[in-house]
């Protein structure tokens, strides 16, 4: 009896391995690619990222967007920009069996995409091998171009219109320190997570504002109560803090910070409040909360107004992580490109690249040497947004601001 | 800093109170190790948010998801403990690999990225100074509720009665007429309950992923290794040593050494006490 009972329950386990074994490997069949048609009247861009991430679904979504317009504008060379999707599931391994399908299979002309560094530098060398173009729109590792720098022969086909993690590490500090003086502020506090993109920007706060530290807690990426930290904040007297959150820890610290009625100041980067639902996944408690986002609803140049609304109009949402716009304005600087060259020959491509500079909706994209981009007022504008009634309001810089810093009303 | 750690160390008392109860009381009364208990605790968070993005009431949302969470317990019992059970190996693997089948479950349903609940109430207050939500209140309120419903249950009814006889042994309650499998079948739907409880009131503050689980599962398994496996009061205790020993490092230290004092506790109590503190049967008291 006890057997024919272990038997029934070795059986009923065996059968739920089975049909999750089914059920996962039917997903993972579950292509995001699209199909090919083999004929030489498309020019084909393999679009590659974590799609079932919000930071990849942004990726696909903006790509979509920028290859819908092109092909109504006329497309690129007269041909029409098709659009093959690859899902890189954020894991090395699957990125490069995805790249490789893109490349040989579905033979593109062209990649772009990705947002996660490890995935990004696994297929980096797979790309290049092949000497197609590939556009990284998301990782911010320095890794990428310092690549280009090391063997440029090899590795010139890597452009990245996107920020690297120097450059985002300079724009938060330069935002904070702007924000100190103007409001003289004389007591700051960091809150950063544990990651080691991160270290180099406490060391540089912690040297940079000296005496006027009084609190750095570097919580992890998965903390999912902030009580402690919020405590130790309110008790320092810190009258504004950095937070620096790239991962899933922001909404909670925002709905904690404003429930408490923490009386400190929040600026840095948010990840989770660059996303348009972060109002309503906030309860809209996060009045007053100030973050970095790339991609503002503001006149930087004529393409980034009709970016956000049209994105809004095809999505029903306004446009969220960075991820989105940078690939956006990958795929635009690849058709202006390749219509400037005349060509998809990526010898050529390079040469055009290096040498103009391109209108992209986050602004005037001109490649440095070692293939990032260059930032500041006249290129890419370091952009900050308040929450502010349920809307993202532009407050700097001052030459692309359209609204006015607010402190939250526990605050005033 | 001291009135922080009073008020947040009662609060997650109550929440570890209540994810260790229903943990050790299945233990206690079927020798159950469930180690899908964290699992159920994540599931009622997602079945809350899933009933609360369809817009139904807060009731409803409520209801829904402790009752969805009872059946996938039983049916979890009834399909996999159940045949197993003589096996406490075989049962903590099984369960084991039943939390990990249902976290997949949710990362496909779902998708990896987390999710949020609603709070039940809105606003603050002040308590000693700390200003804490009402959502966390409540939190605490209810637990002191169910932590004297199960006592009352178990002391001062029949049912509670059956359960503890069933529990000191399970041969004698069954000549004496008990049908122990209900009784099994009941407190695994009561333990499960008290997980989605939980669940239901740390979802609005917390964040909601399908991995959530696993931690509240080392809590309650360092809680009731310390209060002795089974003992309500014990486990008390328990939650109460490991929230505070938590809360005071934190406050002293570092937010990161959490999990390490938690690990310590388990260590010393298994070195020291291994049958923990207060080690019996079910008990009342």
């Amino acid at each position: 009896m006890v057997i024919k009972r272990k038997k029934k329950g070795i059986g009923f386990a065996l059968s739920m391995i089975l049909i999750l074994s089914v059920f996962l490997a039917a997903c993972n069949s579950d292509s995001d690619s699209g199909s090919s048609d083999g004929d030489n009247e498309t020019i084909k861009v393999g679009i590659i990222g974590a799609f079932q991430l919000a930071a990849g679904k942004e990726i696909k979504d903006a790509a979509e967007l920028a290859v819908k317009e092109i092909n109504e504008n006329g497309g690129v060379l007269g041909k029409k920009l098709e659009a093959v999707y690859a899902d890189t599931k954020a894991n090395p391994e699957e990125g490069r069996a995805v790249v490789e399908r893109l490349l040989y299979q579905d033979e593109v002309d062209f990649i772009v995409g990705e947002h996660r560094s490890e995935v990004a530098l696994a297929v980096q060398p797979v790309i290049m091998e092949s000497k197609k173009i590939f556009v990284n729109t998301g990782s911010a590792s320095p890794l990428v171009t310092e690549a280009v720098k090391e063997d440029y022969e090899f590795n010139k086909y890597t452009f990245r219109p996107m920020m690297d993690s120097t450059q985002l590490g300079e724009g938060f500090l330069n935002q904070f320190a702007q924000m100190v003086e103007t409001e003289g502020y004389e007591k700051v506090a960091l809150i950063a997570e544990t990651a080691v993109w991160v270290d180099p920007i406490v060391e540089t706060f912690e040297k940079q504002f000296g005496d006027k530290v009084v609190l750095v807690e570097r919580p992890a990426t998965d903390t999912e109560d902030f009580s402690i930290e919020l405590s130790k904040l309110k008790d320092s007297g810190a009258e504004v803090a950095m937070t620096l959150f790239s991962a899933n820890q922001g909404i909670v610290f925002a709905k904690q910070w404003a429930e408490r009625q923490i009386p400190v100041e929040i600026t840095g980067y948010n990840v989770q409040a660059q996303s348009p639902e972060f109002w309503n996944q906030t309860e809209g408690k996060a009045n007053g909360l100030l973050t970095w986002k790339h991609g503002v609803r503001s006149e930087i140049t004529e393409k980034s107004i009709p970016f956000w609304d049209n994105f809004t109009e095809d999505y029903g949402r306004t446009p969220g992580p960075y991820t989105g716009i940078t690939a956006y304005d990958g795929v635009l600087v690849m058709a202006d490109a390749i219509n400037k060259a005349g060509t998809v020959n990526s010898v050529e491509l390079v040469k055009t690249l290096e040498s103009e500079t391109f209108v992209g909706a986050s602004g005037n994209i001109k490649f440095r040497e070692d293939h990032g981009y260059t930032i500041g007022e006249d290129f890419v504008p370091f952009t900050y947004i308040q929450w502010q009634d349920g809307e993202m309001g532009v407050v700097g810089p001052e030459s692309v601001a359209t609204d006015e810093i607010i402190k939250p009303e526990w605050i005033k | 800093m001291v009135a922080d750690i009073i008020v947040f160390g009662a609060i997650w008392t109550a929440i570890y109170s209540m994810i260790a109860l229903g943990f050790s009381l299945i233990f206690g009364v079927a020798k159950i190790m469930n180690l899908s208990h964290g699992a159920f605790f994540m599931f009622a968070c997602y079945a809350a948010y899933y009933l609360s993005s369809s817009g139904l009431g807060l009731f409803w949302v409520a209801l829904g998801a402790i009752v969805i969470t009872i059946i996938l317990a039983i049916v979890s019992y009834l399909g996999i403990i159940k045949p197993m059970r003589n096996s406490l190996t075989q049962v903590l693997i099984l369960t084991f690999a039943f939390a990990m089948f249902l976290e997949q479950i949710i990362v496909i349903t779902f998708g990896p990225e987390p999710r949020y609940v609603p709070s039940m109430l809105e606003g603050g207050m002040s308590i000693l100074g700390v200003r804490v939500t009402h959502q966390q209140v409540l939190a605490f309120v209810i637990t002191i509720v169910l932590i004297l419903f199960l006592w009352w249950l178990l002391s001062r009814t029949n049912m509670g009665r059956i359960i503890r006889a069933v529990s000191q042994d399970r041969e004698m309650a069954s000549m004496l007429g008990i049908n122990a499998e209900k009784i099994f079948i009941f407190v695994m739907g009561l333990s499960a309950a008290f997980a989605a409880v939980a669940g239901l009131l740390v979802a609005p503050f917390l964040t909601v992923t399908p991995a959530m689980g696993w931690s509240p599962i080392l809590a309650a398994f360092t809680i009731v290794v310390l209060g002795g496996l089974g003992n309500v009061w014990g486990t008390l205790i328990g939650a109460f040593i490991v929230a505070y020993a938590e809360m005071i490092t934190s406050y002293a230290f570092n937010p990161q050494l959490k999990e390490a004092v938690t690990f310590t506790i388990m260590i010393l109590a298994l070195m020291y006490r291994p049958n923990g503190l207060f080690s019996k049967g079910v008990s009342d008291a």
